[in-house]
């Protein structure tokens, strides 16, 4: 006999039965056992757990006090030592569907204890937390509230008693864009006949693995004139100066290192290192000039074919990043070479 | 040519006064065997551990992974262990349900490991054979590349060694494989032409000079060319690292289309490759490999898997898109290695690929009573957003919490695996 998992449901002001939107800036709170469709969670939830509390927000206090609010509701949260959070379910409510995840994501992150969250596929909460929190897609209207919340209490006593969770189309989650293992009924080479059969025959197929999704960026425009540009040397062969201060990974980057290289010309062996887990890095440790061409470059700037080489070199480590992490080291290179004027960029890559 | 493998089903391994068959059961003189491998120099001493299916066991630092088998007609894996000279022809022996395990006792933070009971099982067959381990231990002062060579060598010798013992024994059965030459491998009509292109090795971690990989060469500069598929079965190719060469004498993927040749399918042969290391090598041999099963094994569809890291992902990509330029249609097996990166370089036209699982994805197996290999596992800190990356020493016969992609075995970039992937 499974024991009773003590379960806090998340509500804004106007489901937790406060008000309306003129009581939307009403402060973080809580009332004893379930409120307005907390009485359909219990029922959901039946002899498998308790609704011991209902935690509630005005949906603009929220918005506008989002830090200071959840510390608050993870305080009322924890007094109570729950099991389980449920948040919502929000619908189509921007705001609402925001403070459903962000509690949800704090609960699971600073209690420990599983959270599940309920908001339409579209609603911009679910753009921000799916991928970290289970949200239930509750369609955009309120007239699923029930299914909805059977769904959610079924998810959540589940990842509450540490069971297996199974596919989204299945649970009836948000994907997270999380890939998980499972067993086959065929071996991958037997997939892969079949697959080649089907495709030869020109009947329908799968492919296993989808493609990534990019966002596609403009090209500059060429530089106009050499003799003025200033110009950067940015890696993602993994540079960094002897010891690896920053703690660049040498897979799976999340970050970049900046290494000054005034009065630099060389790149000495001994005061440089090449970390990365996706080639050979001899060569680069032999000599890190031909990872980044720091000494060519400044033969080239002493001759005046380009205007003036950049003061710091950017470098991160290209094995294996995950897209986001990618994109965001990306974008924070670009940004401090804007910043600090440079026209032009060499990347070399491994 | 035809390749006849005999397999034996060996259902017991022991220690014994002589190396032989009786009954199934495979008996190893385990000083002889010592006493062969430490005719290597650059081992200090050998020890040789059994471990058996159900076992309370682990085995730690694999390096390599061998079944033995003896050829009764030519020499055994040529090039690598014995002199030149080819394979894929004639009568083998295989001893099925046996493997020879190699541990590197220099490499501290291998995580390769084989759990003879409980999860990790379902995972790999390596867990189910009887598996006679290998322990060199280097010299003070031995490279740990020429160290990491003799290791694999040894196990090529006690593949054969072990292999010999059947060299008298009556087959329980026998595995023909045999496809004739280019010319004449016509098929029905209405079968599809299918080619399997193969690169065995990616550069991107060269191999070494005297590194034996196809034939006994080290594969530098390789350039595509047509092999028998029973090459690969019979011990011409012995993988570098990403792979077990086990794989290679059990291809899934050249037994599955052997399998099919003649019922769904004609197996129109293979096409051995590298995957190089600069942009001009790669577009010149994936247009090449290409080529070969288009206008020489005269291929309708191809299928390409890789062995290596994610850069061999560019040469399977272009050796799809140049197939399919060519009017071939083209399937991929390609190996995922985290929840949240995906296969960054898949090009639009690409939509027929097939993974054989995600290396990093949880299990936790559980405390054993025995470890061979070492006493320690380096696990791999790396969680989620990788905020401590780098590794810490467990002990190795605890409980331990690692990727599936640590199990020796449990996927292979060449189409074994009882995995599939979903999208949590």
């Amino acid at each position: 006999m499974n024991q009773k998992i003590r379960v806090v449901h998340y509500l804004n002001q106007f489901f937790a039965q406060i008000g309306g939107e003129e009581k939307a800036d009403v402060g973080p709170g809580f009332k004893d056992g379930p409120a307005g469709p907390g009485r359909a969670l219990q029922q959901a939830l039946g002899e498998n757990g308790d609704v011991i509390a209902t935690i509630f927000c005005g949906d603009n206090y929220f918005a506008e006090n989002q830090d200071t609010v959840v510390n608050e509701l993870i305080r009322l949260l924890a007094e109570r030592k729950p099991d389980l959070l449920i948040a919502g379910p929000a619908f189509e409510s921007g705001r609402y569907g925001i403070a459903c995840g962000a509690i949800c994501q704090a609960a699971q992150q600073r209690l420990g204890i599983a959270a599940v969250a309920g908001m339409d596929a579209d609603n911009v909460g679910a753009g921000l937390y799916r991928k970290n929190i289970y949200i239930v897609n509750s369609g955009e209207t309120v007239a699923r509230m029930v299914p909805t919340l059977q769904r959610m209490a079924a998810l959540g006593l589940k990842l509450a008693r540490v069971e297996p969770i199974g596919k989204p189309e299945q649970e009836g989650y948000l994907s997270r864009g999380i890939k998980r293992n499972e067993f086959a009924a065929k071996p991958p080479a037997e997939r892969a006949v079949d697959m080649l059969l089907t495709k030869l025959r020109g009947d329908e197929f799968k492919s296993e693995i989808a493609p990534p999704k990019f966002t596609a960026s403009k090209a500059a425009a060429p530089l106009r004139d050499l003799k003025s540009a200033v110009i950067a040397l940015v890696t993602d062969g993994g540079l960094v100066p002897e010891g690896n201060p920053d703690k660049i990974e040498p897979g799976r980057p999340t970050r970049f290192t900046t290494i000054s290289i005034a009065g630099v010309n060389s790149l000495d062996a001994d005061k440089y290192d090449a970390v990365h887990s996706g080639y050979d890095t001899a060569i680069a440790n032999r000599d890190p000039n031909r990872l980044v061409p720091l000494d060519t470059m400044r033969d080239l700037e002493r001759e005046g074919v380009i205007g003036k080489l950049h003061e710091f070199v950017h470098s991160t480590g290209g094995a294996h990043a995950a897209v986001d992490n990618a994109t965001n080291i990306g974008q924070g290179i670009a940004a401090r070479l804007k910043a600090a004027g440079v026209t032009g960029v060499i990347l070399t890559s491994t | 040519m035809r390749l006849d493998l005999g397999l034996i089903h060996i259902k017991d391994v022991c220690f014994g006064a002589k190396t032989s068959i009786a009954a199934d059961i495979l008996s190893i003189d385990r000083q002889e065997l010592i006493s062969l491998l430490e005719q290597e120099p650059l081992f200090e001493r050998v020890e040789i551990e059994l471990a058996r299916p159900g076992d309370s066991c682990r085995i730690i630092r694999v390096l390599d992974v061998v079944e033995p088998r003896y050829r009764l007609d030519g020499p055994n894996f040529p090039g690598a262990l014995e002199p030149n000279g080819l394979v894929g022809d004639g009568q083998t022996r295989a001893l099925k349900n046996v493997a020879v395990i190699e541990t590197d006792q220099l490499a501290t933070r291998s995580r390769n490991m084989i759990d003879m009971c409980g999860p990790a099982t379902d995972y790999s067959p390596i867990g189910n054979t009887h598996n006679v381990v290998l322990l060199p231990y280097p010299k003070t002062g031995a490279d740990k590349d020429d160290y990491r060579l003799a290791v694999k060598k040894a196990g090529l010798k006690t593949a054969v060694y072990l292999g010999a013992a059947a060299k008298d024994v009556t087959p329980h059965e026998t595995q023909v494989f045999e496809l004739p030459p280019v010319a004449l491998n016509q098929g029905p009509k209405d079968l599809p032409r299918i080619a399997y292109i193969f690169p065995m090795h990616s550069h991107q971690h060269p191999t070494q000079q005297n590194e034996t990989v196809f034939y006994g060469s080290n594969i530098q500069g390789f350039m595509p060319t047509i092999v028998h598929p029973n090459e690969i079965l019979d011990g011409a190719l012995m993988f570098s690292y990403s792979a077990f060469t086990w794989f290679a004498q059990n291809h899934p993927m050249i037994y599955e289309l052997y399998r099919r040749h003649g019922v769904d399918l004609w197996f129109a042969g293979v096409v051995l490759t590298v995957a190089p290391v600069t942009i001009a090598e790669k577009e010149r041999n994936t247009a090449l490999a290409a080529r070969l099963a288009k206008e020489v094994l005269s291929a309708d569809g191809i299928i390409a898997t890789k062995i290596g890291g994610g850069a061999v992902d560019t040469d399977l990509m272009m050796i799809y898109t140049r197939a399919e330029e060519m009017g071939m249609k083209a399937t991929l097996i390609i190996m995922e290695r985290y929840p949240d990166t995906g296969i960054t370089f898949v090009p639009q036209n690409v939509n027929a690929l097939v993974t054989p699982g995600l290396t990093r994805d949880a299990i936790t197996l559980p405390a054993v009573a025995r470890v061979i290999g070492g006493d320690t596992v380096a696990l791999d800190n790396a969680n989620p957003d990788n905020s401590n990356p780098g590794i810490t020493l467990v002990p190795a016969q605890e409980k331990l919490n690692l990727w599936i992609g640590d199990i020796v075995g449990a996927i292979s970039q060449v189409g074994a695996s009882r995995l599939t992937t979903y999208m949590s």
